[in-house]
């Protein structure tokens, strides 16, 4: 971690203490500088005290549980459990469906997609989860470094013995997606000039599993002799009770099923979202690798690199609107398109008014012969990214340097001397690490595998000492807990028990006391839910939970400052911060606490009946505006710029200390210590490092605070106050392991970091 | 006329769609979409799904040659024989 950003010197002079780029002019005043505002304590802008904004407010208090939907069987996604699997909720089954059985060159059955998404509501929500989890991956520019390898098992299913392909056209099936997907197929050169700009290495490779599901060594091909003539797209193949074969786990293999396919079709393929047991492509014998039984002009192998692009998450080119203009593949870099281009058109082919060089007909997603297609654009490469960092991330996991963590969770303490970090490793489990007072565990640079295939980060609270409890959101959006009792995690080390949910916000977490949580997340109508653990217990039920109401533009932001007692902060349409409080009796309605924000709220509370918010306004700058017992200051500007929401902890009454990055990715520090703020109002303390996610930041003690920052290389850092002075320095940081290199990951020393074996197989199936 | 034809999209000439019976010797193509009249008076178009398995849009067909398409346009019968349609699609 460099001790400097930018070269920046450690600041000396009071006077420059504040952050890098100086402060917007004329705005030391109370009321945040954008229109709108409140000042000083009034109630703003002739807003509802109840209720906020945008209309469709629910109301608080009510339903129970049903508008969250999916808490029913179906197929678990991802995260393990012991506590059962409420999964995809209502996804289980065949991705066949009904209709009448094909004839010969035509077809019969709806498609799985299509029919999923207008049967099943829970379908639509995974896919539309994976959706925005494709957009937020490639709105920050993130991939994965080195190389992606897929582990695939191919089941020959034949009846005749010409079907039987030989093991040669299964290797040269092999060598295709190896060259089409690093981009050094040898035909690439047919990519028109205007184009060649946009091919991509996907640097995802392929090989032959070598090892069966139990762990012993297998070729990766399973051949299996039917009786059935041929297949249709009803995934009868995909299962041995209808003639095919039964695929190998999902999460951990990527599933080829060749056969005979009937109704002219050269294969199909299941997106990422679908139901678990029929997941994979299924491909025609003769639109299979280059040799045997492959047949002109399908013999290159591209059928099977077009259904694995499918596979991760590639629309047609065209946009699946028939040969209308309006359909889009969600790839920003593809040219719009009519149409599917057949056979090998003529350069250029102009549709939807996209010329001069019009449709990119050598892409793999468009429907040209093998060799018309040679290539993927950049954003189909990082499309695929998205895919196989998210929802596919356990696929890759044992080859990605399985277990080198890239923290993004928080940290919390039970106790005097003692800290409990969470983070997510590449293969997106969770992954955990203590200081015990005089060590960390289980080693400086270690960390332990707890499991799970997780879309957010870990959110973990402490009751009480030898108590914690962490919960993560899966890749089905619903949220899961585990928990640590002083002798052992439950359900197990690495299970999670189910708590039910599609939830459109990671969970914010708080406590009031022993045998006491509160939950909250945005449902799917971005209202808030809320449930609790009280005693032995969850309400309103395991998998229910209660409607407060709201239309939120950020996660809740929880604080209970004493026994039954919850306050919650939220943005609303309008980006003001909306209020609302459980004082023991009943949730009050929405109050409005004004300002336009461009950070999520931030609260804290150094003792009872007290509250400090911190948000960032569209300066950047900070603000800050508390309750006091009675009523709401104003919002007092606090400077910057700010490159990050703040994060605010407080170690005692009278006593704040807030944290933001800069401009420069720097960490900045101020403080009140009950007459004033440090080093001033409006200035911070710099305190070095290049952080690429907000800090967190907790205190076990009076006059104790603990900093941890994730840092470019992807390391956990750590520093620390002791009540005299900063450690490892001021602008210094201790490391914490995490370090990354191949696929984001290099293997730190054995023992430190889980290794490829102990991750798979910790992966739940 | 009832039953399935596929778009034999080879013979295609002059703005016309030509359909064949399904045990046509068809050449291999990645995908051919497909109609079929159904007695009912269904008609159904057969397209590319989103993972390549063929998918049914439903409109209606009538006697006089003028079939509804649905959502996207309609199709005029200019010529049927028993292994041959000729279509032409409007928008």
């Amino acid at each position: 971690m460099p001790r400097k950003a930018n070269g920046r010197a450690e600041k000396t002079n009071p006077a420059d203490d504040r952050m890098p780029g100086g402060m917007p002019a004329g705005k030391e005043q109370n009321g945040m500088p954008t229109g709108g505002m409140s000042a000083e304590g009034t109630q703003n802008s002739g807003m509802q005290a109840n209720g906020m904004p945008g209309g469709g407010m629910p109301g608080a208090g009510g339903s129970t549980g049903s508008r969250m939907g999916a808490t029913g069987g179906g197929t678990a996604m991802g995260m393990g459990g012991d506590g059962g699997s409420s999964g995809m909720g209502g996804m289980g089954g065949s991705g066949g469906g009904g209709g009448e059985q094909p004839t010969r060159r035509s077809c019969g059955v709806m498609d799985v997609h299509r029919r999923l998404l207008s049967t099943y509501p829970e379908y639509a929500a995974a896919r539309s989860a994976l959706e925005n989890a494709t957009s937020e991956y490639v709105a920050r520019q993130q991939r994965f470094a080195g190389i992606a390898r897929i582990p695939v098992v191919v089941h020959v299913v034949w009846n005749t013995a010409t079907q039987n392909i030989s093991q040669t056209q299964i290797d040269s099936q092999l060598d295709v997606l190896n060259r089409d997907f690093r981009a050094t197929n040898t035909d690439i050169g047919f990519v028109p000039a205007p184009f060649t700009g946009l091919v991509a290495d996907s640097r995802i490779e392929f090989y032959l599993a070598t090892e069966d599901p139990g762990g012993n060594p297998h070729p990766g091909v399973t051949r299996t002799q039917t009786t059935r003539a041929g297949f249709s797209h009803d995934d009868a193949v995909k299962r041995t009770s209808t003639g095919g074969i039964d695929a190998w786990p999902t999460d951990r293999y990527l599933n080829v099923w060749v056969c005979q396919l009937s109704g002219n079709l050269l294969g199909y393929a299941q997106f990422p979202g679908g139901p678990a047991d029929t997941d994979g492509v299924v491909i025609l014998h003769s639109g299979f690798g280059t040799t045997g039984t492959a047949a002109a002009p399908f013999d290159l192998g591209r059928t099977t690199t077009h259904e694995i692009g499918h596979y991760l998450n590639l629309f047609h080119i065209w946009g699946d609107d028939g040969s209308g203009c309006s359909g889009s593949d969600e790839v920003a870099d593809t040219p719009n398109q009519g149409g599917p281009n057949l056979g090998v058109p003529a350069f250029p082919h102009v549709s939807c008014s996209n010329g001069p060089n019009g449709d990119l007909f050598v892409n793999y997603m468009d429907y040209t012969d093998d060799r018309g297609m040679v290539m993927f654009t950049n954003d189909q490469s990082t499309r695929m990214a998205a895919c196989l960092e998210t929802v596919r991330a356990p696929l890759i996991a044992a080859t990605v340097g399985a277990g080198t963590p890239t923290p993004a969770g928080p940290v919390v303490s039970w106790d005097a001397n003692r800290l409990d970090a969470f983070v997510l490793g590449t293969d997106r489990a969770m992954y955990h690490k203590w200081w015990n007072g005089s060590a960390w565990g289980p080693s400086v640079s270690g960390y332990e595998y707890m499991g799970g295939v997780c879309m957010s980060a870990p959110e973990v609270a402490a009751w009480g000492p030898n108590r914690l409890d962490a919960f993560v959101l899966a890749t089905d959006r619903g949220l899961y807990h585990k928990w640590y009792d002083g002798s052992g995690w439950g359900p197990s080390v690495t299970g999670y028990e189910s708590l039910g949910g599609i939830c459109m916000s990671p969970p914010r977490i708080t406590t009031w006391g022993e045998d006491r949580l509160d939950v909250f997340v945005l449902g799917t109508d971005r209202a808030i839910y809320h449930k609790w653990y009280d005693s032995g217990a969850w309400g309103p039920s395991v998998a229910g939970y209660e409607n407060l109401g709201g239309i939120c533009m950020s996660p809740p932001e929880v604080v209970a400052w004493g026994p039954d007692r919850l306050d919650v902060f939220v943005l609303g349409p309008d980006n003001a911060v909306w209020h609302k409080w459980y004082d023991g009796s009943g949730w009050s309605g929405f109050e409005s606490l004004g300002g336009v924000c461009a950070s999520p709220p931030r609260v804290v509370a150094w003792g009872e009946n007290r509250l400090d918010l911190f948000v960032i306004g569209t300066d950047s700058a900070l603000y800050h505006k508390w309750w006091d017992g009675s009523s709401w200051s104003g919002y007092e500007y606090m400077g910057g710029p700010c490159a990050s929401a703040p994060t605010a902890v407080s170690w005692g009454e009278n006593r704040l200390d807030v944290f933001v990055l800069g401009t420069d990715s720097a960490l900045y520090h101020k403080w009140y210590d009950g007459s004033g703020w440090g080093p001033s109002l409006t200035g911070y303390e710099y305190m070095g490092g290049i952080c690429v996610d907000e800090p967190r930041i907790t205190a076990w003690d009076e006059n104790r605070l603990d900093v941890f920052v994730v840092s470019t290389d992807g390391g956990l850092y750590h520093k620390w106050w002791d009540g005299s002075a900063w450690g490892p320095s001021l602008t210094g940081y201790e490391a914490l392991g995490g370090v990354i290199s191949e696929f984001r990951g290099t293997r730190p020393e054995a023992a430190q970091m889980p290794s490829a074996t102990t991750a798979q197989e910790a992966v739940p199936v | 006329m009832l039953g399935r034809w596929t778009h034999s999209f080879e013979e295609d000439h002059d703005g016309i769609s030509v359909y064949r019976r399904d045990d046509f010797a068809f050449p291999p193509a990645r995908g051919r979409r497909g109609v079929e009249f159904r007695p009912d008076g269904t008609f159904v178009e057969w397209l590319i799904g989103r993972g390549d398995a063929p998918e049914p849009h439903l409109g209606e067909w009538e006697p006089s040659g003028v079939v509804a398409r649905g959502t996207t346009g309609s199709a005029l019968i200019v010529d049927i024989q028993p292994d041959r349609l000729e279509l032409v699609w409007q928008d």
